[in-house]
């Protein structure tokens, strides 16, 4: 008997790591049409673990499950069907893993916690910057816990929609679900997303109040240390025109190369951006390369750096 | 810069049907989509608001973003609000910032116009596929000499070949040229763009981008200035022909082998970075050539001020720490007490122990020492190294333009010391090349010196 519950835990474990290496395959090939290098097995896992939360906080949300340790039920069909082959989804992911990574190292390598920006501006006189900072730490709160409800309640609008009604459309193909049952998971369908309110995500959230401060606060929330990540990113997407999640995942890219020319193009000098590279990157083993892009960093105007930018803007990289 | 204003006390509102078609809207944002080309109770003609209208319309979802667009004169940093209501998409506007042609538009514009010679390899333009320019970058605003957004292609350019209308090559979902075009004001260039499709794949416009045509043809040249006589000289102008579009090649090639745009085999990568070595040396070359025309001209001089050796070779060691490192080799560097006063120009000087230290680097086996030592009593400064030495009767040779001492492949001109010693001889001062205790090389530069530092 537990030899054959073993079995069966091997064969789905199998099918998983089947699926999330197919998804990873198609992913490389959309993204970068050229790959030859696959994403490593800890940044599948990653993936698949990340995914399937969204999928049972959907769930959750359309009151089909109240477990949220539970496996979500319309996974095995979902994937089948390819949806988790979703570039934009796939995008989603892994820059929430990208940000993951990224604020587990800066607190690692923060020894005493320094008063954040956002605290502070949640405190100031300033009526309309108060009201946006609360909305970023409760946004920033709900993103952190609650999972899996609170990771499928920051999914911006396209995505949200697109989970929400591939859910109810594999729960109606069930044979138990009749015409009542449809009704009614239609009309949470249509609740749930009335109620969505993208703004209260983070990354909106983060825009708004770096949009919203002046250019001399602003630039405080180019210092990662004490803006944090989401702001800081916000930041950035709003001096150079990028897209949030792109720039989260070129700050955790691999390559320390992206994130030096961010640097750059805002003007920072080598001791500054090495001081943000380590806070945000950590000593990576694979930045064995680190020397030749310190020589390029130094050598590479903040001009130019600006220029290189634009280009990963037009280069189809476009909001 | 003016602080940023708040959010708007009273947002500017439209509304759209769920088609993205405009019903009514206040005037900030009827005009917004006046200059885009929109019409009367036509589609929204602002593309990213319409994207914005078209989301809310199908995920029922409230959506609330930062939207950047640009209208006559400005770029424009819009927050904006996507409503679903009963009578169809309410679009308001809570925030909005305006830039004037973007952070560096003013000193790109000022570096393209200085340059006898432009090129633009970046968009210059976004393209609606009806032909009707969305946004322009600065450059190409002032070749036009003002307003580009929301003119027409046609009444911008004038296409060289009577063949080809702009209608057609707008129609196809493909990459367009490059085309010889013509401004209003008589400007040759060479056009291309590419197609810019939304997810699923539609036309949403065209990216283009300009080589103006004189960069394919260099103008004729005034004898004097090949000549060095007067005017700028051959080097100085054959350095900024290159100069741009030899920075962009490193730097494109730099971005490829740096994987920024995705990742890609280790070999096409490790070509790319051949590709921006092989640039670098050769900007390096166009350096040196516009020295050279620089040092040869009658007027050539070079300032005097009082410049400490010590501070020159620390620097110097900083500069090239990684590049020893790289090579295993130890730099040694004058004591910081040790200070060594002399009259010179400083940028000139710390060209020339750049020069001698990198050159020791190059030349000195893996593992060994480059010493950089200063005396206070001959004024003088010092590189050594512990390589072959230069033979006694190549040693003035060494110095001569072009002298490689038979070296090839390493990146080299052969034009450094012909240049340090004349830079050192326009300060009243001499390098000479001899023997290192070590057996290697040793040059030093000496420079009158100074009494006061």
């Amino acid at each position: 008997m537990a030899n054959d519950a073993g079995n069966d835990l091997l064969r789905a474990a199998t099918a998983c790591a089947a699926d999330a290496q197919l998804l990873c395959e198609d992913l490389s090939y959309l993204l970068f049409p050229r790959v030859l290098e696959t994403p490593s097995e800890e940044l599948q896992a990653s993936l698949l673990f990340t995914l399937r939360q969204i999928v049972s906080g959907v769930e959750q949300l359309l009151g089909l499950t109240t477990d949220s340790d539970a496996d979500p039920q319309s996974w095995k069909i979902l994937s089948k069907a390819g949806l988790l082959r979703e570039p934009r989804l796939i995008e989603y992911c892994l820059a929430r893993i990208a940000e993951e990574n990224l604020q587990e190292r800066m607190d690692a390598a923060r020894f005493e916690p320094l008063e954040q920006l956002p605290a502070k501006l949640a405190l100031s006189g300033d009526a309309n910057l108060q009201g946006l900072a609360v909305t970023f730490l409760a946004a920033e709160g709900a993103s952190r816990g609650n999972r899996p409800i609170g990771i499928a309640r920051q999914l911006p609008a396209d995505l949200l929609h697109l989970l929400v009604w591939r859910v109810i459309a594999v729960f109606r193909t069930d044979a138990e679900c009749d015409d009542d049952d449809a009704a009614a998971l239609i009309g949470a369908g249509h609740r749930i997303l009335a109620g969505h309110d993208e703004a209260q995500t983070l990354q909106a959230a983060a825009a708004k109040l770096a949009f919203s401060l002046s250019d001399a606060a602003r630039a405080e929330l180019l210092d990662p240390a004490t803006a944090g990540i989401p702001l800081f990113v916000a930041a950035i997407v709003q001096e150079f025109d990028l897209h949030f999640d792109r720039v989260m995942r070129l700050i955790e890219e691999n390559s320390a190369a992206p994130f030096l020319t961010i640097l750059r193009a805002r003007d920072l000098d080598i001791d500054a951006a090495s001081q943000q590279l380590t806070l945000l990157r950590g000593q990576r083993k694979d930045d064995f390369q680190l020397p030749a892009y310190v020589r390029s960093f130094t050598q590479l105007s903040p001009q130019e750096a600006r220029r290189q930018i634009s280009f990963w803007r037009y280069g189809g990289f476009e909001n | 810069m003016p602080a940023r204003p708040p959010f708007l006390a009273i947002p500017i509102k439209a509304l759209c049907d769920l088609d993205g078609r405009l019903l009514s809207a206040d005037p900030q944002l009827r005009r917004l989509h006046d200059e885009s080309g929109g019409v009367e109770g036509g589609i929204l003609a602002v593309p990213k608001l319409l994207e914005l209208v078209h989301l809310s319309a199908k995920t029922g979802v409230r959506v609330e973003r930062l939207v950047r667009v640009a209208d006559r004169t400005h770029d424009l940093d819009l927050w904006v609000e996507a409503q679903p209501t009963v009578e169809g998409i309410r679009l308001s506007i809570l925030g909005w910032h305006e830039h004037l042609w973007g952070p560096d538009a003013s000193a790109e514009a000022a570096t393209i116009a200085a340059s006898p010679y432009r090129m633009t390899t970046r968009t210059a333009l976004s393209i609606a596929p009806n032909g009707l320019v969305i946004r322009a970058t600065a450059s190409i605003r002032s070749l036009f000499g003002g307003v580009v957004q929301g003119r027409r292609i046609e009444d911008l350019l004038q296409l060289k070949s009577a063949e080809l209308s702009w209608s057609d090559l707008l129609a196809q979902c493909e990459t367009i040229g490059p085309l010889p075009v013509i401004t209003p004001n008589g400007t040759a260039l060479l056009f291309s763009a590419d197609p810019a499709v939304n997810d699923k794949g539609k036309l949403v416009g065209f990216h283009a981008r300009f080589v103006e045509a004189s960069m394919l043809a260099p103008p004729e040249l005034e004898p004097s200035a090949i000549s060095g006589g007067s005017g700028l000289g051959f080097g100085r102008q054959f350095a900024s022909a290159v100069r741009q579009p030899l920075s962009r090649i490193m730097a494109n090639a730099q971005t490829i082998g740096s994987r920024l745009n995705g990742h890609i085999d280790e070999s096409y990568a490790g070509y790319a970075q051949d590709i921006a070595t092989a640039a670098r040396h050769l900007s390096e070359l166009v350096g040196d050539l516009e020295d050279l025309d620089a040092i040869d001209r009658a007027d050539f001089n070079v300032a005097s001020e009082q410049v400490e050796l010590g501070d020159i070779a620390r620097r110097v060691g900083g500069l090239l720490a990684l590049k020893a490192a790289d090579h295993h080799i130890e730099l040694v560097l004058p004591p910081a007490d040790l200070k060594v006063p002399v009259i010179g120009e400083f940028r000139r000087i710390l060209q020339i122990v750049l020069n001698l230290v990198g050159n020791a680097i190059r030349y000195a086996p893996d593992g060994s020492m480059v010493t950089v030592s200063i005396n206070p009593q001959s004024s003088s400064l010092s590189v050594s190294d512990q390589g072959q030495g230069i033979k006694a009767e190549d040693r003035q040779r060494v110095f001569e333009k072009f002298e490689r001492l038979g070296r090839s492949g390493d990146g080299g001109s052969g034009l450094g010391l012909y240049i340090s010693r004349r830079l050192a001889r326009a300060m009243h001062g001499e390098l000479v090349v001899g023997e290192s205790p070590e057996g290697g090389a040793m040059f030093t530069l000496s420079l009158p010196k100074a009494n006061l530092i």
